[in-house]
């Protein structure tokens, strides 16, 4: 009878022993076994959706966690390695169209983390015809056009667009510095366009004084492009600079137009350049990575 | 039962692994725990309900009273409908005590949350229905089969119907027609979406949904108590 008790406890103490042993081992090998390497492995989203059962979110929840866990593996590694990312959140948002969380993080990852700007414009606008009342996705996507694509025209549109969802006319600020960034009639027109509009919904004196200064900021400087492409023009006709603003009139200009600062402008003959008296020269913000 | 409760309560960890709205995770987990949990306990003790009884012989003495075989199905089925109800109220209760843990106040506790626990009910409710049904004619083992391959056609169904009504062949939306009435559409009572996203559910949405599933389960349970009548079970 002792001998038997005796047998059963080694029995069970080296049963015990070869599990841990071989958990042991096999464990590393089963984490990166389930490691998302190659996304043509992974499922399509509509297909998931239809095998849900009713479970979609759940399911859109394990994707996500899926995707949280990629990101987190492929910088731990410090590896340039983002193909799955966009797959995995095509997935997630085919299960739940409407997790805008997904959208906002990978947009923002793939274009600053991966570099993958049109990946991060696809899952960004599929995300804004999902969600055309969040905000937050033409603002992440006007911050990806602006710091890594210096697209200023787009981002000064999306920018315009954020604002406008948000009722947040602090946006409208940033927007017009992307416009002035632009540097293009067209941008300067939509943007004291937009302040103007903004300005009229604003009810915070601070913000209305912000306001209104950035819109003659963009009207000055609107100005100031213009002189600048006429002294350009001038050079290019004359094959010199011309001596006083004046010179430019009639071939560049009809008239010499007003600084909408309240100034006059101010030219160097020495360098071709213009300033306003009140602001200076135009130098809109620039930020590039 | 006590599996899923933990679940819920599990949830917290599981929503930890995550970037932002934890909140979305703990309300999925509740509320599917709820409907897959609740689903198989519908199944596995309805289709015992009937045809149990009858292998054991213990519907005889019950039978020999002056109760109809309808009103034995009847009863039966109101049985289990109430453990559903003790079940799903069970989980109702964990999943708002992990919600209001995690975001420390129950401002989620509206109507629209307890649609989608009253609405799950009702689906467990058409579960029971179909087990039932199945029991009254064919084994447990089937009859589980049975049940629950129509509960996922139904989910199934209620996810390809756009698409189905979508397809330019005109047979796709006679077959669409057809499987209207035969199948039970799930995703009419599954309002789940409100609880994650604190959707607006109305009351009269609320009451059409759980009146078309209380219409389908009493259909059901028409059919289970007519083949259970006729059944000879001697």
């Amino acid at each position: 009878m002792r001998s038997h008790s005796v047998t059963l406890a080694a029995l069970l103490a080296a049963a015990v022993g070869v599990t841990a042993l071989t958990r042991g081992v096999l464990e590393p090998e089963a984490s990166a076994r389930g490691a998302v390497r190659d996304p043509a492995w992974l499922p399509s989203g509509q297909v998931l959706r239809i095998a849900s059962f009713g479970q979609r979110l759940l399911l859109s929840d394990f994707y996500w966690l899926r995707t949280v866990s990629y990101m987190g593996e492929t910088l731990l590694a410090r590896s340039d390695r983002w193909e799955a990312l966009l797959p995995l959140t095509e997935i997630v948002t085919d299960l739940d169209p409407r997790h805008g969380y997904a959208y906002q993080v990978t947009g923002s990852n793939l274009a600053g983390l991966a570099g993958r700007h049109a990946e991060a414009d696809r899952i960004l606008e599929k995300g804004m015809r999902a969600l055309p009342e969040r905000w937050n996705l033409p603002f992440i996507q006007a911050t990806n056009k602006f710091i890594f694509e210096q697209d200023y025209p787009a981002a000064a549109r999306l920018a315009r667009r954020a604002a406008e969802l948000s009722k947040k006319p602090h946006l409208a600020l940033l927007a017009a510095n992307l416009s002035a960034l632009a540097n293009t009639d067209d941008e300067y027109d939509a943007a004291a366009a937009f302040l103007t509009q903004m300005l009229g919904q604003a009810d915070l004196p601070e913000l209305r004084d912000d306001l209104a200064t950035r819109l003659t900021r963009i009207r000055t400087f609107q100005v100031l492009a213009r002189l600048e492409r006429a002294v350009t023009a001038h050079r290019t006709r004359t094959g010199r600079l011309p001596v006083r603003l004046g010179d430019l009139l009639p071939a560049e200009l009809t008239t010499l137009p007003a600084d909408p600062s309240g100034g006059r402008f101010e030219y160097d003959p020495a360098t071709g350049a213009v300033r306003s008296s009140v602001l200076g020269p135009r130098a809109p913000l620039r930020v590039t990575r | 039962m006590v599996f899923a409760v933990l679940l819920v309560i599990g949830s917290i960890t599981i929503s930890q692994l995550t970037l932002g709205e934890q909140f979305r995770i703990i309300a999925n987990i509740g509320t599917s725990a709820t409907q897959v949990f609740g689903t198989l306990i519908a199944v596995f003790l309805g289709v015992g309900l009937v045809s149990k009884e009858i292998d054991r012989r213990t519907c005889y003495p019950a039978l020999a009273r002056p109760i109809s075989r309808a009103g034995f199905v009847t009863g039966k089925y109101l049985g289990l409908l109430a453990t559903l109800l003790l079940n799903v109220v069970l989980m109702a209760a964990a999943t708002a005590a992990v919600l209001a843990f995690y975001r420390g106040s129950a401002v989620f506790l509206d109507f629209a949350f307890a649609a989608t626990f009253a609405l799950t009910l009702v689906q467990l409710a058409v579960c029971a229905a179909l087990a039932v049904l199945f029991s009254t004619f064919t084994t447990a083992t089937l009859a589980a089969i049975c049940s629950l391959s129509i509960v996922g056609a139904g989910w199934l169904f209620g996810e390809v119907r756009f698409f189905w009504l979508n397809a330019r062949q005109a047979d796709m939306k006679q077959l669409v027609r057809v499987l209207d009435v035969l199948l039970p559409n799930m995703s009419l009572l599954d309002v789940k979406e409100a609880v994650t996203y604190g959707d607006v559910v109305t009351v009269g949405s609320a009451l059409a949904r759980g009146a078309y599933g209380a219409g389908y389960a009493a259909v059901l349970l028409l059919l289970a108590s007519v083949i259970f009548s006729r059944r000879d079970i001697r």
